[in-house]
This record gives C-alpha cells, sequence and structure tokens, in this order.
C-alpha cells in the first residue's frame, strides 16, 4: 500500500477523479491525500467553502482513494473557525491545508488557534507549507505547535531546500510535529528519517495535476533511494498516513 | 555495482555543481567524488568549497578545490571564493584563479550579502579587467540574499560577465527565472536542486545555450540526479545542457 500524503488537484479545471486515479495506476500509488490548487490563490468570485465543496465532492466520487483536506482563509476571522468546522463535520475532510505563503497570511493570530483548538478535537492534522520565509517557516509552525501540543502539525516539506536543520530541529521539540519527505534533497530526507520516530513521517509528491506527473516520479526516485528498513518503509507509505489521516474510518 | 550511465552521443558530460571537503552534508573527497562521477558517466566536475570555505575559511576552501582540480586535471576544474566582506577579498580570489581556479562562485545567503547592492562590485570590476571570461557562479534560491532578481540586477551591472544562476532560484523563485533570463543575455542557469522536470521547461522557454547540469552532490545523489535529467531532456539538447555549455562558457576542457 502506497499512499502520497501531500497532493495538489485543480477541481476547477477538472473535476473528474478518475483522471487522478489514473495517474495514481500509473505511478503504482493506491491513494492520495488531496488539498485543492486554485484556492490558494483565493479565485473570485467562488467563495472558499465553495471551493472545499468541490474537493470533497471530487474526492467523494474516488471509491475511497482520495482524501481531502480542505482550507480556510485567516482574515475571514469566525466565518474561517465555522467553515472548518463545516467541513470536518458535513464535509468529513481528514484535516487541513494552509499555505501562509501563497495565502498571504500570517498564522499568528486568534483566527488560528481557535482553528488549532478545533484540529484538536478532532485530532484533524493541519498540513502546513514550510520552509519559505516569512510565514512559511518551520520554526513558525514549531512556536504553534508549543502553543496547541494537542493538535498533530504537519511541516509539508520539512523545510524544503535551506532549513531542513530547522525543520528537524522543530520536529524533535515537539512531539505533535509530523514530518512529510516532500521537497527537500535526499541527505534531508535520509537525516530525518534517522532522527526523527518513525511514526511521524510521511511521504508525499506535491503533485499539482496534470502536466506535473514527473515530479511523482522524481519524488518517488528519491524516496525510494534511501536507507531504510523495510518495516519503516511501509510505515511511511502506509501506516503512518493511515492513522494520521483517519483513513479507516 | 549499479551499472555506468551513458549520455547519447559522445559529447563529454559536465557536473557543474559538486561539493568537496567537510560541510552540512557527507565529507566527500575528490577520490570518492570521481568514483561517484564514473558510476554516473560524468566526464567532469566543478568542484565547490564546503559551506565554511565560503563563509570564513576561503583560503581553506580555494585551496581545497584547486588542490584537487591540480590532482585530477583532467576530470574536475576548480571554484574559488572569497567572502565579499574581506578587504581583500579579490587579492584572495587571485591567489585561487592563480592556483587553478576557473570560476568565481559565490554564496549570498552563506557570505551575507545581497548581489543587487555594491558589495561585490569592486571585486567584479577587477574581475572584469584583469581576468576577462572568468564566469561567476551565484548560487540563488536563499531567501533574502540570492534571489534571482537580485542577480539581475547584478548582471546588467556587469554584462561583459558570464553569470552562472546556481540552482536557479530553486525552490521558492522557480517562478523568477524565466522573466529574468529572457531580459539578461549573460545569465546562464544551473540546474541542482530545480529538480530535472522543472528545470527543463524553463530552459525550454529561455533557451538550450543557457541550461548547465548540476547535480548537487553529494546533498543530491549524482546518478540519480543524471538518470532523471538524461531520460528527459530532448535528445538534440543534451549535448549542450549536459555539458557543452559550459564547457564553451569556461573556454573548453583542459
Amino acid at each position: 500500500m502506497i499512499i502520497d500524503a501531500h497532493t495538489h488537484w485543480p477541481v476547477g479545471l477538472n473535476s473528474d477523479p478518475e483522471a487522478f486515479l489514473g495517474v495514481l495506476e500509473r505511478y503504482g500509488t493506491d491513494m492520495a491525500v488531496v488539498s485543492g490548487w486554485e484556492v490558494f490563490w483565493r479565485p473570485g468570485p467562488v467563495s472558499v467553502s465553495t471551493w472545499n465543496d468541490r474537493l470533497a465532492d471530487f474526492c467523494r466520487r474516488s471509491g475511497g482513494r482520495l482524501a481531502p483536506l480542505a482550507t480556510f482563509y485567516l482574515a475571514d476571522g469566525r466565518e474561517a473557525v465555522h467553515e472548518a468546522r463545516r467541513c470536518l463535520e458535513e464535509l468529513g475532510v481528514r484535516g487541513f491545508k494552509f499555505h501562509p505563503w501563497l495565502q498571504g497570511e500570517s498564522i499568528f493570530c486568534e483566527t488560528m488557534y481557535d482553528i488549532c483548538r478545533l484540529a484538536a478535537e478532532f485530532k484533524a492534522p493541519i498540513l502546513f507549507h514550510d520552509g519559505t520565509p516569512a510565514y512559511s517557516m518551520s520554526s513558525q509552525v514549531a512556536v504553534l505547535a508549543g502553543l496547541f501540543p494537542g493538535t498533530p502539525l504537519i511541516l509539508g516539506h520539512g523545510g524544503i531546500l535551506h532549513f531542513w536543520e530547522e525543520a528537524i530541529e522543530t520536529a524533535v521539540r515537539f512531539e505533535n510535529i509530523l514530518y512529510s519527505l516532500c521537497g527537500q534533497h535526499p541527505w534531508a530526507m535520509q537525516a530525518a528519517c534517522n532522527r526523527l520516530p518513525h511514526s511521524r513521517l510521511l511521504w508525499g509528491t506535491d503533485y499539482t495535476g496534470p502536466g506535473g506527473e514527473e515530479f511523482i516520479a522524481y519524488r518517488r526516485g528519491l524516496f525510494d533511494g534511501l536507507a531504510l528498513a523495510p518495516d519503516v518503509r511501509e510505515a511511511i507509505f502506509s501506516g503512518n498516513p493511515r492513522r494520521i489521516f483517519r483513513l479507516d474510518k | 555495482m549499479a551499472e555506468k550511465q551513458t549520455t547519447k552521443g559522445a559529447a563529454p558530460c559536465v557536473d557543474a555543481c559538486c561539493t568537496i571537503g567537510p560541510g552540512a552534508g557527507p565529507g566527500v573527497s575528490p577520490e570518492s567524488l570521481l568514483e561517484e562521477m564514473d558510476r554516473a558517466g560524468v566526464d567532469w566536475a566543478v568542484v565547490h568549497p564546503p559551506d565554511n570555505g565560503y563563509a570564513f575559511e576561503n583560503e581553506e576552501g580555494n585551496a581545497l578545490t584547486t588542490g584537487a582540480a591540480k590532482r585530477h586535471p583532467d576530470r574536475l576544474i576548480a571554484a574559488v571564493t572569497a567572502n565579499p566582506w574581506r578587504p581583500d577579498a579579490w587579492d584572495c580570489l587571485r591567489r585561487g584563479l592563480q592556483a587553478g581556479g576557473r570560476i568565481l562562485s559565490f554564496s549570498p545567503g552563506i557570505q551575507g550579502f545581497n548581489p543587487a547592492d555594491r558589495r561585490i562590485d569592486s571585486i567584479l570590476e577587477k574581475l572584469a579587467g584583469d581576468e576577462p571570461g572568468i564566469p561567476v557562479y551565484i548560487h540563488t534560491g536563499h531567501h533574502s540574499l540570492g534571489a534571482p532578481s537580485q542577480l539581475f540586477l547584478l548582471a546588467r551591472r556587469f554584462p561583459e560577465i558570464p553569470f552562472i544562476m546556481g540552482h536557479a532560484g530553486a525552490t521558492d523563485y522557480a517562478g523568477d527565472v524565466v522573466p529574468v533570463c529572457r531580459q539578461s543575455p549573460n545569465i546562464y542557469v544551473e540546474s541542482s536542486f530545480a529538480r530535472p522536470p522543472g528545470f527543463i521547461g524553463r530552459i525550454k522557454a529561455i533557451g538550450w545555450d543557457k541550461g548547465i547540469m548540476g547535480s548537487g552532490y553529494p546533498l543530491n545523489g549524482m546518478m540519480f540526479e543524471w538518470s532523471e535529467m538524461r531520460r528527459l531532456l530532448p535528445a538534440d539538447h543534451q549535448k549542450a545542457v549536459l555539458g557543452g555549455n559550459l564547457a564553451s562558457l569556461i573556454g573548453g576542457l583542459k
């Protein structure tokens, strides 16, 4: 079982899950955790809740192979918290994706704190883009992790290229930090696997939809090259994402 | 042992970004680099100093790269550096060039300067006057210091100097590369850490004569990076991007 824990799909461009499932087939991936794509640029006049609805519907028609992550805009204040709750209770999303860089919002505000409390209540993880100043630093997620130790927070890129050591330090210091092997160079990936509890590791491609298929092959190749015991590889590919995103429920 | 890789055609393969010596990643000796090059089917490699060689121990880093190139003159090409904040930076660089350095290399993120400001200008004025034609490799992609747009301004101040945009702005400045390079005939783009699928798309938009292959070894795996680039790069452009462009830029392999 191989689960790609970090993907996107442009549901506005293509709302047919068969297209995504065909890509998964081609690369031997069984399931994917999916965020939207267009929504991170807040394209009007479509509301954020409509984008979340579209993504949830897209995944609902995938035969259980695609699991959605909703998003929100912090500037919406209380409405953002209501939307997050609606997505968990009514749409059944598995968690949230927040991209502070693209969405242009600092994570240090009462709205994010309320959403962290909500996520903790549902045991729903929040997957952050990380590794990009000024809003998307791994250490900023560490600060949030310290404020909300009951909320599972995922470093979506483990610091990417320049902040990979900061990301590992973040995960070392806070047990509620989960770490995605997605976007780093293999030296950083191996260091994370060597230093972090294996139960907190995920693998992802950051596939962004049609045209980006070669990134799946590339990032799968990087992961395949890591020195990992078979049971660890299996945990990262399958056991961890199943548990973290509650995919069996 | 894995089977040795090969490239279509007989053109030499040149890896523009390898690091030797102790650093943030695994420490690599010149000899183990050569073994990796043999496995990956790479004929030549540019060797850059490790991070401490950029930051502070410039002479030691340059001695490492020029010493390696001297011992292996038919395989290794030395890049040399000096922290631009040093009052004697040009003297340090000149000694590195006299010892066999063929490329100047700067890492704004590690060395703490902005390519867009004038910190580096006195060095480049001397380079252009005393050593015309030597290319300047700038590590890009690091946040705040090392954006492609900062190199854009620098390259306009020194149109006679060929610049190599190391790492093609990876990752967060990937979208800046094409608009920068379309206006900058003296900027070449090096691929390491920019991931072959994305890099190739950008070079296609800029011009195949501007693409330079680099693996980013040893943080990246050399065999895997070369294998992916060979797999994805159109056959017609492999000769140029995998070695020809850089060889021309440094005045030939010797």
